[in-house]
């Protein structure tokens, strides 16, 4: 009787326990004695400097990008492109009357610079065939030798808008002329005929003036819109006026690259000795620069970002961003590209990994008073550099997405000016 | 047989109070080391806590060890409790109903010599369930940050507790404690990335306590007791376990693995109990009890409000009809009323607790010595003003005083 008793006890218990479930009262400071606090540290000191990348893979873009342009800071941007050619057609009727030669230039509507000026480009010839030494890439530093003769020039004033605006460059005749004898009498049969026979060419814009840079599109494969040598023949017929032919030697994608020459001679980014130079942002105007292309590249180390280890038994770090801002003024011809990557570089300035993206804010209050500049997330980055047992010395690089085919450029404040500062927000949290 | 049925039965119950989810959720568990245990044996929780001078042979008094020199030679005592409390919490914005399920306690007692009797027992000492979401800004910006902090656990009371005659009238009583147990403390910090704190914060100590009973000469039919107890001050040492974590990018980053922490010890002060008990014409036993406690000389701190001393005034009235006939004339009647000021002082506001309490004590056998008791009291806790919590409870205790005979093997039911 008197188990059965406390066994009903219990089994009351156990009813009762379950349906229970705890309520969350919102409660202020006075109620409840926490020590757990948050604060925002902004005070780090950034070490700014810029740097040039060693030399950028600038084959296999799909771009060809031409033009030249001169910048204060930056000084004179040239590109060149290196072109491989494959012909379509190995046979030709019999008949074939050959007509002309020439090159079209098909725009991908990338553009950099002043377009309202007008610009030469000439052909020349490649005397080598065109293939990295080593590796699968050819560079933005790379050459190959060509001849001094120009095979044909076009100067014109751009309209880079449209996919289907294109340029035509009228080449030497007789070279034409020799290619297509060469395909008719079968002596060339196949592309390695034609490779050893036909190196390739380069396209090389006038220097002389500062005008634009262009990008041109091409593709593996005969089809509109494309840039293509081509040459024009007839077959002549009897009752037949419609009766032009052409053959494509279409641009081999692989081997295409861009030489892009960096000439900053008298500017204060002359002295790149190596990649591993770094020019402190305080010789350069407190600004940092970052230019696609060239691999001029804006760089900035947080020294002390270790102490923040230091800073509490019971803390940790919560979050962490960066914030910067482009220069004002800088970007009003050329509009400000939506993200930067960001890499992790070493002390010599090898990149070590890509980081994530810097986003650009852009809040426009009024027709004087905008706010425009980039974020970008370090939690990961402070998580690895406060859990490395030996001292990373890391620092961060900004890019272009696409800084292999562009020569965008963008001028960043480091932590000189109070308003436009460069700085490192973490969240920290004690307990 | 019956012996270790009651053993077997017995653990359980040591096991279920032990390790039972005990759930408590009181706001106000949060300070020190949470809600004090209210609920007392037999008919005490319907006399309003009171009992410190009560004579009784067939029901254990917890208040006071003394009385166990007064329970019968060949006679044992077992007590179990539980207790379920409905409240309604208020903030001035919100109100909530939370219905808790306490086990209250479980105890034996038997006499050692005629005039010696000893007693052990395990109480929950104290109880700790809270679930608060704290606001607070984050320094250096305009933005805040929520917490949510969850507390559980609580501590237990294993006693050892002695009662001797030492003379006619006076009755002296000694009472060993072992305190201890777990109190949780977690902490979700809602923010990006997503930190989780959990301690625990496990506290032991020894308390001691010493009591008398001292009966007056009998007056116009009405004899009167006085007792008195005291407990010691003493401390409670306290170390902490630590994990913590946070979650960024989908993975969890250990923040602290098992980091051991001292704990402040907790100070449990100097507590002084005085009552007066009468027992008129046999039919009326009523109780006048005074209890203080000294929290202003420990040094137990909290950055939210200052402890301050404590002061318990409680009466309690029990009647039993005389014999007469049906089931209703063996039943005691029961009526208390208790105010507790409470230890704290937050926002300049004593958080203070009011209480009334009827109840019932039903008796399970001829010789009137086991007894169902059943209690429900209503009261108060805290106050609405300067953005504090009121708590309003409904409370219903049900324990079962029963006298057992190991001794005789005999059986009463």
């Amino acid at each position: 009787m008197r188990n059965s008793f406390i066994l009903l006890f219990l089994s009351f218990i156990v009813l009762i326990s379950c349906d229970d479930d705890l309520k969350t009262y919102p409660v202020g400071e006075d109620f409840i004695d926490s020590n757990i606090s948050i604060k925002v540290i902004d005070s780090f000191s950034l070490k700014c400097g810029t740097f040039m990348l060693d030399s950028i893979v600038t084959s296999n873009t799909g771009r060809i990008l031409l033009g030249s342009v001169i910048d204060n800071n930056l000084g004179q941007t040239t590109s060149q492109s290196y072109l491989k050619l494959k012909n379509t057609l190995f046979d030709i009727d019999t008949n074939a009357k050959y007509d002309s030669i020439g090159f079209v230039l098909n725009y991908d509507t990338y553009y950099y610079g002043d377009t309202t000026v007008a610009q030469t480009y000439k052909i020349h010839r490649v005397r080598k065939i065109i293939e990295p030494d080593e590796g699968l890439g050819l560079y933005n530093t790379s050459n190959f030798p060509y001849d001094s003769e120009v095979l044909g020039e076009l100067t014109f004033t751009p309209k880079p808008h449209k996919t289907s605006d294109s340029l035509y460059i009228p080449l030497n005749f007789n070279l034409g002329e020799e290619i297509f004898d060469k395909l008719k009498d079968n002596e060339i049969n196949n592309f390695d005929d034609f490779e050893q026979y036909f190196n390739g060419i380069t396209i090389i814009p006038d220097t002389s003036t500062n005008n634009h840079i262009l990008g041109f599109q091409f593709k593996n494969y005969t089809s509109n819109n494309n840039s293509s040598m081509r040459i024009y023949y007839t077959i002549p017929d009897d009752d037949n006026e419609n009766n032009d032919s052409f053959i494509d030697f279409n641009i081999v994608e692989e081997y295409q690259f861009n030489h892009i020459e960096s000439n900053r001679l008298n500017t204060q980014l002359e002295n790149f000795e190596t990649s591993e130079t770094i020019i402190s942002s305080s010789y350069t105007n407190n600004i940092i620069y970052t230019q696609g292309g060239t691999g001029i590249s804006a760089r900035v180390e947080i020294p002390y970002l270790k102490n923040l280890n230091k800073l509490s038994e019971n803390g940790t770090v919560l979050d962490g961003k960066l914030l910067f801002y482009p220069l004002k003024g800088s970007y009003d011809n050329n509009p400000l590209e939506e993200s930067l990557m960001v890499y992790v570089v070493d002390h010599k300035n090898r990149i070590i990994k890509e980081l994530g993206e810097a986003v650009l804010t852009n809040n426009k209050y009024d027709e004087f008073n905008e706010d425009t500049y980039y974020t970008v997330d370090l939690t990961l980055y402070i998580e690895e550099i406060l859990s490395a047992t030996y001292t990373l010395n890391y620092a961060l690089m900004f890019q272009f997405p696409d800084y292999k085919n562009t020569v965008d450029k963008i001028f960043i404040e480091d932590s000189n000016v109070e308003e436009f500062k460069m700085k490192l927000q973490v969240s920290y949290l004690t307990y | 047989m019956m012996l270790k049925k009651s053993i077997i039965t017995i653990f359980l119950l040591i096991n279920t109070i032990l390790w039972a989810q005990n759930d408590t959720s009181s706001p106000y568990s949060l300070y020190g080391l949470g809600l004090e245990n209210k609920t007392s044996f037999g008919g005490f929780t319907a006399m309003g806590n009171t009992g410190v001078a009560q004579i009784t042979t067939f029901q254990i008094n917890n208040f006071n060890p003394a009385n166990l020199s007064n329970i019968p030679l060949n006679s044992f005592l077992y007590e179990i409790g539980i207790n379920g409390t409905y409240s309604s919490i208020k903030t001035s914005d919100i109100s909530q109903n939370t219905f808790d399920f306490n086990f209250s306690h479980l105890a034996i007692a038997f006499p050692v010599i005629k005039t010696w009797g000893m007693s052990v027992g395990l109480i929950p000492y104290s109880k700790v369930g809270y679930n608060i979401d704290l606001k607070k800004p984050i320094e250096g910006s305009t933005s805040t940050f929520n917490t949510r902090i969850i507390g559980s656990g609580g501590l237990n009371n294993l006693y050892w507790a002695n009662g001797m005659k030492i003379h006619e009238k006076i009755s002296l009583g000694i009472e060993l404690s072992f305190l201890f147990g777990t109190i949780d403390e977690e902490n979700w910090i809602l923010t990006d990335p997503l930190v989780n704190i959990l301690d625990h914060n496990y506290y032991n100590g020894l308390k001691f306590k010493t009591g008398i009973h001292y009966t007056l000469p009998d007056l116009a039919n009405t004899k009167t007791t006085l007792g008195v107890t005291f407990e010691a001050p003493t401390k409670l040492k306290g170390t902490q376990t630590r994990n913590s974590y946070k979650t960024i990018g989908g993975y969890q980053i250990d923040i602290d693995k098992d980091t051991e922490n001292n704990l402040d010890d907790f100070e449990l002060p100097l507590t002084i109990s005085i009552g007066v008990s009468s027992k008129i014409n046999k039919n009326i036993i009523s109780n006048f009890d005074y209890k203080k406690l000294w929290w202003e000389n420990t040094n137990n701190y909290n950055n939210s409000g200052n402890y301050t001393n404590q002061s318990i005034y409680a009466f309690g009235i029990e009647y039993k009809p005389s014999k007469g006939y049906g089931f209703s004339s063996l039943m005691k009647y029961r009526l208390g009323l208790n105010y507790n000021t409470g230890f704290l002082n937050i926002s300049n506001q004593k958080i203070d607790t009011y209480s009334i309490s009827i109840g019932l004590g039903i008796p399970m056998s001829k010789q009137n010595a086991s007894n169902l008791n059943i209690s429900y009291s209503i009261g108060k806790e805290g106050t609405l003003s300067n953005s504090l919590i009121e708590e309003n409870f409904h409370k219903l205790t049900l324990n079962l005083s029963f006298m057992g005979d190991w001794f005789r093997k005999q059986k009463i039911f």
